[in-house]
């Protein structure tokens, strides 16, 4: 199993324990919340402002992803030029979902956009 | 509904999904073969880890030659974000029992979480699905298996599938989930925040930016809406829930 190429030339047990570990604190982060949920009131004076807070939780996260994704192509700089392609279909995509709140149709707009501008530029 | 249907429907919503997950996995796999890590370890972090870029994270730093413990410390910042989703579908699964709940949280993945949340903003009378979720989870996971490993097995023979542009899937997907749900003010609010932090943050490593973006963009909205609404008597999650 041990591969020579790897840089670190790690042994099969580290490369176990790696994968333990990276598996326990995904997992971790993941179920903490989810095993305290039993408790129905579980932010006791602090209920409001939490539920507050989580209803934020996906627009601030999706869009945090989103956004450079489709802004910085190069690694480094925002392109607002024409050939960012990812920029346009997401407008077009973003003007159909606004539209229609349809999933389906705001993918296919988006890719349509994406491999016509291909295709033609 | 029946849970068969329901675990069906999940995968059917998913589907643009894991069309969009397909180059990030064949990329992931390739990466690995590229960094010389063996096909064993690129499949035990799909397996076992289930986390897409974070093991994007892991590949690269392992192929540097960093110490694994660090790897493991960049896994937990990068995946710190799920903490916020699965605080926000905690309300949710409180009827379930504590194997059921930790073998959910084992695939919230970005796009698990976006498509359960997506149906849960469609149709607000239908209650939450452990079947609808089940059937999202296990579709992107068999699928980044599978994509992993093809990746790994066609290795050099293949460009840089991002190269072609592929990553425009999740973006178009993602905005089909997050626009419905600009619903009022401080949403719009939200994301504003959410994007300019994360152009400013994008040099911060291991993802951070997003991290720090998600931080802004929830505490600010959240501080205005505390203020109106001890103003106001009406709470401004009350009106996201009856609109839409």
């Amino acid at each position: 199993m041990t591969d020579t190429s790897l840089t670190t030339a790690m042994t099969d047990m580290e490369m176990v324990l790696l994968i333990l570990g990276m598996m326990v604190v995904t997992f971790g982060v993941r179920y903490f919340p989810f095993a305290l949920a039993a408790k129905e009131n579980l932010w006791g004076k602090y209920q409001q402002v939490v539920e507050i807070a989580l209803g934020f939780v996906p627009v601030a996260v999706l869009t945090a992803i989103i956004v450079p994704t489709v802004l910085i192509r190069d690694g480094q700089s925002v392109s607002l030029t024409l050939d960012n392609f990812h920029l346009w279909s997401s407008l077009v995509a973003f003007a159909v979902a606004y539209k229609t709140r349809h999933m389906l149709l705001t993918v296919i707009s988006g890719l349509v956009t994406f491999g016509l501008l291909k295709w033609l530029l | 509904m029946k849970r068969s249907e329901l675990f069906l429907f999940g995968v059917r919503d998913t589907l643009p999904l894991v069309l969009a997950a397909i180059p990030f996995g064949i990329l992931f796999g390739a990466l690995c073969q590229a960094f010389g890590l063996p096909l064993a370890l690129c499949l035990a972090m799909s397996v076992f880890v289930f986390a897409g870029s974070s093991q994007f994270v892991a590949a690269n730093l392992l192929g540097i030659g960093t110490p694994w413990m660090i790897v493991i410390g960049a896994t937990f910042i990068v995946n710190l974000r799920h903490m916020m989703y699965s605080a926000n579908l905690m309300k949710h699964v409180r009827h379930y029992s504590q194997i059921r709940r930790a073998m959910m949280a084992f695939g919230l993945t970005d796009e698990t979480f976006a498509t359960v949340l997506n149906r849960l903003n469609r149709y607000q009378d239908d209650p939450f699905s452990g079947s609808y979720y089940f059937g999202s989870y296990a579709f992107m996971y068999l699928n980044w298996i599978f994509c992993s490993w093809l990746g790994f097995i066609l290795g050099s023979q293949l460009d840089d599938p991002l190269a072609w542009g592929l990553d425009v899937a999740m973006v178009v997907a993602f905005i089909g989930i997050v626009t419905p749900l600009l619903v009022n003010h401080l949403m719009w609010l939200s994301a504003v925040l959410a994007g300019a932090t994360a152009i400013l943050c994008h040099s911060l490593p291991f993802q951070l930016g997003i991290l720090v973006s998600a931080v802004v963009a929830i505490v600010i909205p959240t501080i205005i809406a505390l203020r109106t609404s001890s103003t106001q008597t009406n709470n401004p999650t009350n009106s996201l829930e009856s609109e839409s």
